[in-house]
């Protein structure tokens, strides 16, 4: 038998590559929705950590002050806050890890973050400065 | 037979492509060094200091006190710092830390032809920008004040680090304090050999070394107009990345924004329609300087500025329609979805 490709071959490596194509966009895909997390921290201390990927409220009452911060369709803002200067809200809605809302009078950060295990994706910038 | 190695074969080696992405992603973490981070409520701004190394736990230790005690040396609101005393006593020696910063400050003032100016405080404050009672201030109310924001009427003797000022004049460090902070944290690095290191002090970036796996820092500016996203990232090491930006505090009163960044020169908002300057330099306290200077002067001057100074810093530039602009030490470490345009020396 000679060894040479036959249209079975071609189709066969064919169908092989797209399946493959599928996997890796579909795996891709899922790091990118799914992956994303928020952490929210107080003064500090971590709070809670949160998947963007589910639609969420989080109300947070301190001594210092009040908050509520909105999760939907895989972006998180300040919705509410009592303190005095409002940057928290002013700082709008974020979904790319590193991003951060920070309210500074109540001490409270929320922090993009990759999901547990998923290492740094190479497009992700360390730092953001501002 | 052959058909079945042919489909083996190529399975295998989508398996190693496969398992080699996931593989270089925990890459980072391979080199086994001891991470620490912490997170710093200070200066009026949320700071994280992270170090890697087998000093790294008292490296950043020593950060957070370091910050703490120039906070406290340094702040004007503070009634116990050194800067509120020097304002209410209008004279003093002062510590080497702010002696060092007055002298740094002086420099500026002269290297700037004036758009630094630590001296503006008082208009700053009528303003209402340090403790968030904005209001704008009556034209004539600004005229009065302006007559005593002038850098150049600051006594200053440097062998007995002695300050005096004018009867009405008050200053502020803050526009190269983070900055200082940033660069004496680099040295408390290197005392502790850390070879890999970050700070953030409220977007004030400044990083010790590369990355632990040796590739560069990313350093993201970001964009003005979409709060967002970035302009741009910046790959860098050994250097403080510091941007001034119109959106980082400002108010708004009858439809009008007013933001935080006071001209000298007019004791209004700078209007030189530049809408963000990032300064990317060695030193910490020159970015700082710098990056609120080249914005209060604008697009020609900023580049004059480089021009004459190119060996100190490198900058990235936007202006109000949205233009980007980066000095040509950057343009290899630099990358944009925007058109960027080089500023040639």
């Amino acid at each position: 038998m000679k060894k040479t490709l036959t249209k079975l071959d071609t189709i066969l490596i064919a169908a092989v590559l797209l399946a493959a194509a599928a996997l890796a966009w579909y795996v891709k895909a899922a790091g990118n929705n799914e992956g994303i997390q928020v952490q929210i921290t107080l003064d500090g201390e971590v709070y809670g950590t949160y998947s963007l990927a589910e639609d969420r409220e989080i109300e947070i009452r301190q001594a210092s002050g009040h908050n509520r911060l909105l999760i939907r369709s895989g972006e998180i803002w300040m919705e509410e806050a009592d303190c005095p200067d409002q940057y928290c809200i002013r700082q709008g809605k974020i979904h790319v890890e590193k991003q951060t809302i920070v309210c500074l009078p109540h001490k409270l950060v929320a922090t993009v973050i990759p999901a547990a295990g998923n290492g740094n994706d190479s497009d992700v910038p360390d730092v953001i400065a501002q | 037979m052959y058909r079945k190695k042919l489909i083996l074969t190529i399975c295998g080696m989508l398996a190693a492509v496969l398992a080699g992405c996931g593989n270089a992603e925990s890459g980072g973490q391979a080199e086994g060094l001891k991470e620490e981070s912490r997170d710093i409520f200070a200066m009026d701004t949320y700071m994280t200091v992270t170090a890697y190394g087998p000093e790294a736990a008292r490296a950043v230790e020593m950060a957070e006190e370091e910050i703490k005690r120039l906070d406290s040396l340094l702040s004007t609101g503070d009634t116990g710092s050194e800067v509120y005393k020097i304002n209410e006593e209008k004279e003093g020696v002062m510590s080497s830390d702010t002696a060092y910063l007055v002298e740094r400050a002086l420099e500026l003032y002269d290297s700037t032809d004036g758009a630094f100016d630590i001296a503006v405080y008082p208009v700053v404050k009528a303003w209402g920008f340090t403790d968030q009672n904005y209001r704008v201030p009556e034209p004539e109310e600004i005229e009065e004040l302006l007559k005593h924001v002038d850098a150049s009427q600051i006594g200053f003797d440097e062998a007995n680090s002695r300050i005096s000022l004018g009867e009405q004049m008050q200053i502020d460090l803050g526009g190269i304090a983070k900055g200082y902070t940033s660069a004496r944290i680099m040295d408390i690095f290197r005392e502790c050999q850390i070879e890999s290191g970050l700070v953030n002090l409220g977007g004030n970036v400044q990083v010790i070394g590369s990355k632990p796996d040796q590739s560069l820092w990313r350093v993201a500016v970001k964009d003005p107009k979409d709060p967002e996203g970035y302009v741009g990232i910046l790959s860098v090491k050994d250097r403080a990345v510091i941007t001034s930006g119109a959106y980082e505090r400002y108010f708004e009163q009858d439809g009008e924004v007013y933001h935080h960044i006071i001209d000298p020169d007019t004791g209004y908002p700078a209007d030189s329609g530049l809408v963000s300057v990032t300064i990317v330099s060695a030193d910490g306290t020159l970015a700082d300087g710098l990056s609120t200077s080249l914005f209060i002067m604008g697009l020609d001057r900023a580049s004059d500025y480089w021009r004459e100074h190119k060996d100190e810093f490198d900058a990235v530039l936007m202006t109000r329609e949205g233009e980007l602009y980066v000095t040509e030490g950057l343009k290899d470490s630099f990358t944009s979805d925007y058109e960027v345009r080089v500023i040639e020396s």
